[in-house]
């Protein structure tokens, strides 16, 4: 969940050109949110044995920490599909 | 010693070939040394100019294994790694009998290669067919099925698609890139039925709430779910 300032400057400069806008474009998601969404929306209509082997494509995120001393810092992970 | 000492006879090598002539070498060199500056005469140059690149390889090739160690297998070329760029075919040369389909997954290799009649892709614009001698077309896909008909009407495959691109190039091959693409006896009835049912009411309360994102995510939802429901012939 999240909005996308990118996507909506995007779907704005499309209209003025005259251009029409999917909708997803105009309400602020990027292409890649749309065409990730429409996938997981497909792997959760699997049957099963299919289903569990999808289920690995699902998350894709990012987790970084900062080292100091020879000490891992806090991680934090990132969901690079936010947008 | 020996590798400094070559090269120097090399760069000698070329400019006394160039003045000696053809087949005249220096003595002393060895047998692939006096070899390779032969080669390397304008003459030779020239001639490599004008290959194309299959006869060029063929004769880096043959030029190579005459000095390469025995156990030694020949480099690989960009031409034996990535499948060939599309040629534009020649003016008035006849359309090819089959379609050379490529179908990619992100994960996996749906289809390379393949030789087939008819493939139907469900575009943003409109569903539509693709023939050999079908005008090159990038063409945007929508949640909906994807059928390859490798003998037209006669043996189909169906997979249903998530979204992605279609590629229809020049010299009639054809790429298909999508995200999901799942065999429609892979899809639940129940939970599409199910998952319809649930973006169609989330949809409304969405629209209710003015929240124009969730709104929009579920329409996807619902676009989506109606895809499959269509495809599983509901």
């Amino acid at each position: 969940e999240g909005r996308a300032p990118g996507g909506r400057r995007q779907a704005m400069a499309a209209a003025a050109s005259g251009a029409a806008s999917a909708y997803w474009r105009v309400a602020g998601m990027t292409y890649l949110k749309y065409s990730n969404l429409c996938a997981n929306m497909v792997r959760a209509a699997l049957k099963e044995p299919t289903k569990s082997a999808a289920a690995a494509r699902e998350g894709v995120y990012l987790r970084a920490s900062k080292w100091e001393n020879g000490k891992q810092g806090e991680q934090v992970v990132t969901d690079l599909l936010q947008k | 010693a020996g590798a400094g000492a070559m090269a120097a006879m090399l760069r000698a090598g070329c400019g006394l070939a160039r003045a000696l002539g053809r087949g005249r070498t220096l003595p002393g060199a060895s047998e692939g040394a006096r070899r390779w500056l032969r080669s390397s005469t304008p003459a030779g140059q020239d001639e490599g100019a004008a290959l194309s690149d299959a006869a060029s390889k063929e004769a880096f090739i043959s030029r190579w294994t005459e000095v390469a160690p025995s156990t030694l297998p020949p480099p690989l070329t960009p031409a034996d790694i990535f499948p060939g760029k599309a040629q534009a075919p020649e003016a008035g040369a006849a359309v090819p009998e089959k379609l050379r389909l490529n179908f990619y997954l992100p994960h996996d290799v749906a289809a390379e290669g393949e030789e087939v009649d008819l493939v139907l892709v469900p575009a943003v614009t409109g569903d539509f067919g693709v023939m050999p001698g079908h005008v090159p077309t990038i063409a945007q896909l929508r949640p909906g099925v994807v059928s390859v008909h490798k003998e037209l009407d006669k043996d189909v495959q169906k997979w249903f698609v998530s979204s992605g691109f279609a590629f229809v190039h020049e010299d009639s091959s054809t790429d298909v890139c999508a995200v999901e693409a799942v065999p429609l006896e892979d899809l639940d009835p129940e939970a599409v039925k199910a998952g319809l049912a649930e973006y169609t009411a989330k949809l409304a309360s969405a629209s209710s709430s003015g929240d124009d994102y969730e709104a929009a995510a579920a329409q996807v939802g619902v676009e989506v779910y109606s895809a499959m429901n269509a495809a599983l012939g509901n």
